[in-house]
């Protein structure tokens, strides 16, 4: 054995000895740092822990009371007979079914089917809602809503029966949040038995905007014979996409409900959308293009003239601006049926503008074709424009009134006064009715970024 | 000779790095947290510093009076709080000690996003999870569930009670409704604001590839866009 394999030799050794050095550090390091983790994690998890099993018992005693509220507010309802009364006890358990609600929510588990009650609650308070909504139309509740309230009012009782059973097994620390979301959890069990059928209640038909069972409308503007969707290109073509030379149109599919239709995709140059237009007198339903805008050329106001022309071009008669807001220089105008003076809001298109090109790059015409007829003007106002106004508005400064028809939230239209006034710089409409001088609805006028928003 | 003074130099080096490395982890960590979020220590004052106080004497960790201003007696209260509750004890309110108090520190500037809308927002938030690969019709389609649901008896009746309703989106639970959405997707939320509608008023949606509850075949599908099929 030569010096240099020696030398060779003895520097493999070295070579071994310090990878061996290296690993074990690597490995004594490791250890360490995994040993601080785990042991700030587990600090950690016993804080979590303790906050979620909190988070849970507070949702679950709040349900438990809000719960117990309904159930009070419905057994007073079977003898109260007093509009004022019931409407108060129809107000909180309006506001108890929300706070249920809420809870439920939070305690949701995978797993378990508890949107049965989360609708439970929700119905609860959107038929107290609609029941208060009749007795501000001076309308007394029928035998029919007083027998739905008992057997709401059944439910709950049996709902809370149940909870209170659970409610005895937390107290004695027979039963715990920490094993929340177990496949036979019992909470979830009980949370599940309406949706299984096992607390039973009525399914609720009522004419309010949440009912069951509820069918839409049928579209009353749509006219004219059944088109098919070869039809349906060329009508797209000639009538509502003048704005988007040679357009190539291709047939998607057809969309099921009450207002039957054909969709569209088309392609012009850069600019692609989706259009759906109606089978029965092939109307345009709605239209939308994904446009944006780097450099607007139009204003606002040539825009707002450029949806009212394409209404024109598109053969709606009488449609006015209403409302309108630009967001990164895209226009949105609401346009409404007018017609001897009155505007029409039931019968309204929305129109998009883009401010860069001009071009209508969006319409979503559904309401108009639910509800627009032209009206026999068959309207009484009881009420003089004088003395809508002198039913005083607080602190709110008039600026101007005129005749509007407004939806109602139960189905159904009302002839008001349009009252706009400003509080502050803050706009208000209140909408007062023709025929009782009573006010119907109020909306304010939100100015955010995206433009004069009205809610 | 050489080749060992290398292997040398390389292991130490490893050896070094290795040490190093959990103090640069913890380290990394604490930078982080400083520069995100601010801090309140003695000397700050204004609104955080009330809103701090109130909540320290409201759970009997008394700070003296509540005067905006963050003095030797506010330290004190916080050093005891942070004690009580296992946190780190050095009398400053970062980002832990203010959770702890159900408080979120902010920094003076604001949000620079120019929708003011936290409908909106959370809207496009909720589409981009949902859909971003899907076309801009689907995306909206997508938007315009979510309000037929805020309008339905079986769902809650606001948009953020309808999007964080649990097991209702996979996107919320697997938490890619995180991620910042994308201009089409607030074109796609507005438009559904606004009213558009591509799918005549349905209320579920669900990819047929990847669907894993068989209750949602039953549902009645309406229209089929991109890879979602849209049910009433």
């Amino acid at each position: 054995m030569d010096s240099n394999t020696l030398k060779e030799r003895m520097s493999v050794k070295k070579i071994v000895l310090y990878a061996l050095i290296a690993a074990v550090a690597l490995l004594a390091i490791a250890v360490i740092t995994l040993g601080v983790l785990l042991g700030s994690v587990t600090d950690d998890r016993n804080g979590l822990a303790v906050n979620r099993e909190n988070a849970y018992l507070s949702s679950y005693y709040t349900l438990t009371d809000s719960l117990l509220q309904i159930e009070n507010n419905l057994g007073k309802m079977r003898v109260v007979r007093t509009p004022a009364l019931q409407s108060e006890l129809l107000t909180k358990t309006a506001i108890d079914a929300e706070v249920a609600e809420q809870c439920l929510t939070a305690l949701s588990v995978a797993g378990a089917d508890m949107q049965g009650t989360v609708k439970f609650c929700n119905q609860v308070g959107d038929y107290s809602l609609y029941l208060l909504r009749k007795l501000d139309g001076d309308e007394s509740l029928s035998e029919t809503d007083y027998s739905t309230l008992s057997k709401l009012y059944e439910a709950t009782y049996s709902l809370g029966v149940k909870l209170n059973s659970l409610s005895d097994k937390i107290s004695s620390g027979e039963y715990s949040f920490a094993d929340f979301g177990k496949k036979d959890d019992e909470f979830a069990s009980i949370a599940s038995d309406i949706a299984d059928g096992a607390i039973e209640y009525p399914a609720l038909i009522y004419d309010g905007p949440f009912s069951d069972g509820l069918e839409d409308p049928d579209p009353v503007a749509l006219e004219g014979e059944e088109i098919d969707e070869n039809e349906g290109k060329e009508i797209l073509k000639n009538t509502y996409l003048t704005d988007y030379e040679n357009a190539s149109v291709s047939f998607q599919g057809e969309l099921d409900g009450v207002l039957q239709c054909y969709s569209y995709t088309f392609r012009s140059g850069k600019a692609s959308g989706n259009a759906l237009l109606s089978k029965k007198g092939g109307k345009l339903v709605m239209l939308d293009v994904n446009d944006t805008v780097s450099s607007p050329a139009f204003t606002k106001e040539q825009g707002v003239e450029l949806a009212v022309q394409y209404c024109k071009k598109t053969g709606l008669v009488g449609m006015k601006a209403v409302w309108s807001c630009v967001t990164d220089s895209e226009l949105y105008v609401n346009l409404c049926y007018e017609q001897d003076g009155i505007i029409f809001y039931p019968d309204m298109v929305k129109i998009k503008v883009s401010l860069e090109t001009g071009k209508i790059t969006g319409y979503e015409g559904r309401e108009y074709l639910y509800n627009h007829t032209e009206r026999d003007g068959d309207y009484v106002v009881a009420v003089t424009e004088e003395e809508a106004l002198a039913v005083g508005y607080g602190e709110m400064t008039v600026e101007s009134v005129r005749l509007a028809v407004i939806p109602l939230n139960a189905g159904g239209e009302r002839l008001t006064y349009e009252v706009y006034g400003t509080v502050d710089g803050y706009g208000f409409f209140v909408y007062v009715d023709a025929a009782t001088g009573q006010d119907v609805r109020v909306l304010q006028v939100i100015d955010s970024d995206e433009g004069e928003l009205l809610m | 000779m050489n080749k060992t003074k290398a292997v040398r130099v390389l292991c130490a080096a490893l050896v070094l790095a290795v040490i190093a490395l959990p103090i640069f982890l913890y380290g990394g960590t604490d930078a982080s947290e400083t520069q995100e979020s601010a801090v309140l220590k003695v000397g700050s004052s204004g609104s955080q510093v009330k809103t701090l106080q109130t909540k320290l004497n409201n759970w009997g960790y008394d700070t003296g009076t509540v005067d905006g201003i963050f003095g030797s007696k506010t330290q004190a209260a916080v050093k005891r709080f942070q004690q009580k509750n296992g946190l780190v004890v050095d009398g400053i309110v970062g980002a832990k000690t203010a959770a702890a108090l159900g408080m979120t520190l902010s920094s003076s500037s604001s949000s620079n996003s120019s929708y003011s809308s936290q409908d909106v927002y959370l809207l496009a938030k909720c589409i981009h999870a949902e859909a971003r690969g899907e076309p801009y019709m689907g995306q909206v389609a997508v938007g315009a569930v979510v309000l037929n649901r805020v309008k339905s008896s079986s769902f809650p009746n606001t948009i953020s009670g309808v999007i964080y309703q649990p097991y209702a989106f996979t996107a919320v639970i697997d938490g890619q409704m995180n991620l910042e959405p994308n201009q089409t997707a607030y074109n796609a939320a507005r438009d559904a604001m606004n009213g558009w509608d591509p799918t005549n008023g349905c209320i579920y949606y669900y990819n047929p590839a990847t669907a894993t509850s068989s209750w949602i075949w039953s549902r009645k599908v309406m229209i089929t866009i991109g890879k979602h099929k849209f049910a009433i």
